[in-house]
């Protein structure tokens, strides 16, 4: 007799329908599994046929034929054991067809017949409820993640034998309880607050600015000085994620199954920070069997390179078409995965080899040679792409012993989540969410420039040898600064202000 | 045959300039083209390959056309027969060079120099103070240096900025400068002061040319000034040619714990050197009439909060933190007035975070 079953597969962060099709024939008993498997879909055979036995139901002993609808899309992972399980016991007769036809089944199967959690959850049941389905089985073990989305019954099970009786009837499941995502989002108490961050002034403000307007920032500045401590207070200020945003980056990171299981869902925005050793690979994502890779896991939040100069140059120029377009595509022979990788890149580095240039307390030994040698490991299409750069330095004494607080960081993000709210409302129409993504076209309509700003921008250029290309950079981040500052308009102070982030650009021997 | 032309084909033998010296002190240059076989076999040169190219190259007919095809290149030649070579090269202290390769406008050797050397691995410190007396000092000299990475190449690019007069006095041929990241500025120079080399065009720079090179910076100017130099520096043996061929030799001190003013402070404690923290007292030591009003500081208009930094700054350079505390005022209403200071030259970045008064 033949069954059919419904699945979803994976592919890049959305999912696809799979039809499982089992038929059993006359013949010496086999299995044959079609429509390109992959190495654990082959395996996966052996698991159902324990699973099955293990649950105290019959598996067949004539031929078996599965196949896995479209068959020309290679499926991936082990999300397809439950459906095939449910596939030979409805063409053993075992389930009625009719009562399996409604449902969509993903989960990975043990041989004991208990039903364990899978990755990407979110993305299938987004899909499920996309193309109609009304109904899905997902592994216990999933349903927090599976409790966000409405418009769709959600049962999470947690054995084949259970499922087998929820679909004949003889035991009653309730769905799983629908959540809004208001109450996935508690005061998280972040480790690191700025308030435990004396001095440092600039480089705070800085952070405030980048948080706000989404800009990519690079923190320069000798050993020791906080680089790392100030960019993981970050995340303490960075805005509310928008319900488009959580969802985008829930999805992301269930495929990649690293979602905390007791939450199912991203309501705070990543901090990402891979070690200087990462390869291309793990960096933009990809690999025989596609998975994001840190720049996506990164998306709608922070991507921290520590020691930017330490990363191989081939590594960090892959990083210059998502810095553009805010996703990646990835293309290999068999296949071709797009995955978002929208992120705010925060970066740190030394002044020098040494790390001393411009101390105040220690000397620099190395050469201009050297320097220029360090500095050339980033590449200027790199740079171009860095709305901020700040020095930041030793912390002085008078800051150590001055008694004034420091503000901690639930007060700038007060102000940093009115500013995006600026932003928001204003891209709402766009597209996008922040200063930083502003493209040419918009940056004409929303940075307009009066005479007295112009003639400041004139003089910046020309008595501090300013580079051209920081020009549209200076233009975001004094837009970004004009809407802490809740303006209208850019005003000089804002374009004398965001002239102060650009270090780098200034000409040595000015 | 005229004299200045043997001394060009003795360049060409490669000879060390004391050696040659040596011999010229006893023969004259058409003596030498005569029987140059007789004089050098007696003596213990007979044998060197110096000897067998001086056979090789005596050809008059040789030496007009190299010299010819020199001067296709670009390139001119300077020998002691001619009065364009300065004099001061050509007191006996120098050891004085036979022959001057060039580049540039010849008539800047006659013009009053002073050298500005000091270390390859220079700091920001370094170059600025390198600037600042170039500037002032090019207003007076011409500025003589090795166009050397570091001081030497800031001083000499400062002096051309300044529009001043410049020569470059290489430790290789003209054709083969090095450091190739000063090549920009070797051009220039060529173009508006005067490249020198007593090597021929085709010669590498090998370790001993450039103390030889040295005696030549020294030589070509009244002083010398030290900026930075370590305690092992090349510009250390700068100034102690300076002094042997009795030129005045000024250094700028560092401090102690730098060790890049290690060699200039040492300099000071033998007496090697005098200490000046300004090009104005150069110009005084040596009795030349300056002009007071050039220096100047033009007056601009301030307006009441950024009046209050540049009182602050008065004591010295100050973390843009400790500006913030000491004038009560958050970073984002300080940032744009330290901008708009820059932009009117009053202040400028001195270290990281760190600004101070432009001095004038």
């Amino acid at each position: 007799m033949l069954s059919k079953v419904k699945s979803f597969g994976l592919h890049g962060i959305d999912g696809f329908e799979v039809c499982i099709e089992t038929d059993i024939s006359n013949g010496l008993p086999a299995i044959e599994v079609l429509g390109l498997p992959d190495a654990v879909n082959r395996e996966s055979i052996k698991r159902v046929k324990s699973a099955v036995k293990n649950s105290g139901f019959y598996f067949s002993n004539r031929r078996i034929t599965v196949n896995m609808a479209p068959a020309d899309i290679k499926k991936e992972g082990p999300l397809y054991d439950l459906p095939i399980a449910i596939g030979i016991l409805t063409a053993t007769e075992q389930i009625p067809q009719d009562k399996v036809s409604d449902f969509v089944f993903v989960g990975e199967l043990s041989l004991d017949g208990n039903i364990r959690p899978v990755k990407g959850i979110m993305p299938v049941i987004i899909s499920a409820l996309a193309k109609g389905y009304k109904k899905i089985i997902v592994p216990k073990d999933n349903a927090q993640e599976a409790s966000f989305i409405d418009g769709i019954c959600a049962y999470g099970l947690s054995s084949l034998k259970e499922t087998v009786a929820f679909l004949c009837g003889s035991e009653t499941v309730e769905p799983i309880k629908i959540k809004p995502f208001s109450a996935a989002v508690v005061n998280t108490v972040y480790e690191n607050d700025f308030k435990y961050v004396k001095g440092q002034f600039t480089a705070k403000r800085a952070l405030e600015i980048a948080a706000a307007g989404g800009h990519n920032l690079l923190m320069i500045g000798p050993p020791g000085t906080g680089k790392t401590m100030l960019a993981k207070c970050l995340p303490s200020i960075l805005p509310d994620m928008s319900v488009g945003e959580v969802l985008e980056t829930t999805k992301i990171h269930s495929v990649a199954g690293i979602l905390n299981d007791s939450d199912g869902i991203v309501v705070t925005r990543p901090f990402r920070s891979p070690h200087h050793t990462v390869s291309s690979a793990a960096l933009t994502g990809g690999g025989s069997n596609a998975r994001p890779g840190e720049i996506s896991l990164a998306h709608n939040g922070v991507l921290f390179l520590d020691e930017l100069p330490e990363y191989p140059r081939n590594v960090l120029e892959t990083l210059r078409q998502p810095l553009e377009d805010g996703k990646i595509v990835i293309s290999r022979a068999a296949s071709k995965v797009e995955y978002p990788a929208d992120f705010m890149l925060v970066a740190s580095m030394n002044p020098c080899p040494c790390g001393n240039l411009g101390s105040q307390i220690k000397e620099c030994t190395c050469t201009s040679s050297q320097i220029a040698k360090y500095l050339s490991r980033l590449s200027g299409p790199l740079m171009d792409r860095i709305d901020m750069h700040i020095e930041v330095d030793n912390v002085t004494y008078s800051d150590i012993s001055s008694d004034a607080n420091a503000e901690c960081s639930a007060d700038i993000k007060k102000r940093v989540d009115k500013a995006r709210k600026i932003q928001i409302d204003r891209f709402a129409d766009c597209n996008i969410y922040s200063n930083g993504n502003m493209s040419s076209r918009l940056l004409k309509t929303y940075c307009k420039l009066d005479k007295e700003c112009n003639e400041m921008m004139e003089s910046a250029f020309e008595k501090l040898g300013f580079s051209a290309r920081g020009y549209s950079r200076i233009l975001k981040v004094a837009r970004t600064i004009a809407d802490l500052d809740e303006k209208e308009n850019i005003e000089l102070k804002h374009i004398a202000e965001a002239i102060q982030y650009r270090s780098l650009d200034r000409s040595v021997n000015e | 045959m005229n004299a200045s032309k043997v001394y060009y084909w003795l360049s060409l033998a490669g000879f060390a300039p004391n050696t040659l010296n040596k011999i010229l002190e006893k023969y004259s240059p058409m003596e030498l083209w005569e029987n140059y076989d007789i004089i050098l076999s007696s003596t213990s040169l007979g044998e060197r390959d110096n000897f067998k190219a001086l056979k090789q190259f005596k050809s008059e007919e040789y030496i007009n056309s190299s010299l010819h095809k020199l001067a296709e290149a670009g390139i001119g030649v300077v020998t002691r027969a001619v009065d364009k070579m300065s004099e001061r090269l050509l007191q006996k202290e120098v050891a004085p060079p036979v022959v001057l390769y060039y580049r540039g406008d010849v008539s800047l050797l006659q013009t009053r120099s002073f050298a500005i050397v000091g270390t390859r691995q220079s700091t920001t410190y370094g170059e600025e103070t390198a600037k600042k007396f170039a500037e002032g000092l090019s207003r007076y000299f011409t500025i003589v240096s090795g166009l050397a990475m570091g001081i030497d190449g800031v001083a000499q690019k400062a002096a051309l900025a300044a529009n001043g007069k410049t020569v470059g006095v290489l430790g290789s041929g003209l054709n083969c400068f090095t450091p190739a990241c000063n090549r920009r500025l070797f051009e220039e120079v060529c173009e508006k002061g005067l490249v020198i080399s007593e090597y021929p065009p085709d010669a590498f720079a090998t370790k001993y040319t450039f103390p030889a090179r040295n005696r030549i910076i020294s030589g070509l100017c009244e002083g010398v000034l030290v900026v930075e130099a370590n305690a092992k520096s090349g510009a250390l043996i700068t100034a102690e040619l300076a002094n042997e061929q009795n030129r005045e030799v000024y250094a700028v001190p560092g401090n102690v714990d730098r060790s890049r003013a290690a060699g200039t402070n040492s300099l000071i404690a033998k007496g090697e050197a005098k200490l000046v923290t300004d090009y104005i007292d150069i110009l005084n030591d040596l009795n030349i009439v300056f002009d007071k009003n050039i220096d100047k500081i033009d007056s601009v208009a301030l307006d009441n909060s950024e009046l209050k930094v540049y009182n602050l700054l008065q004591n010295g350079p100050m973390h843009a933190d400790e500006l913030c505390l000491k004038l009560g005022i958050k970073i984002f209403e300080l940032a744009p007035l330290l901008t708009m200071m820059e932009v009117k030259k009053i202040i400028k970045k001195t270290a990281t975070s760190t600004y101070g008064l432009i001095a004038k």
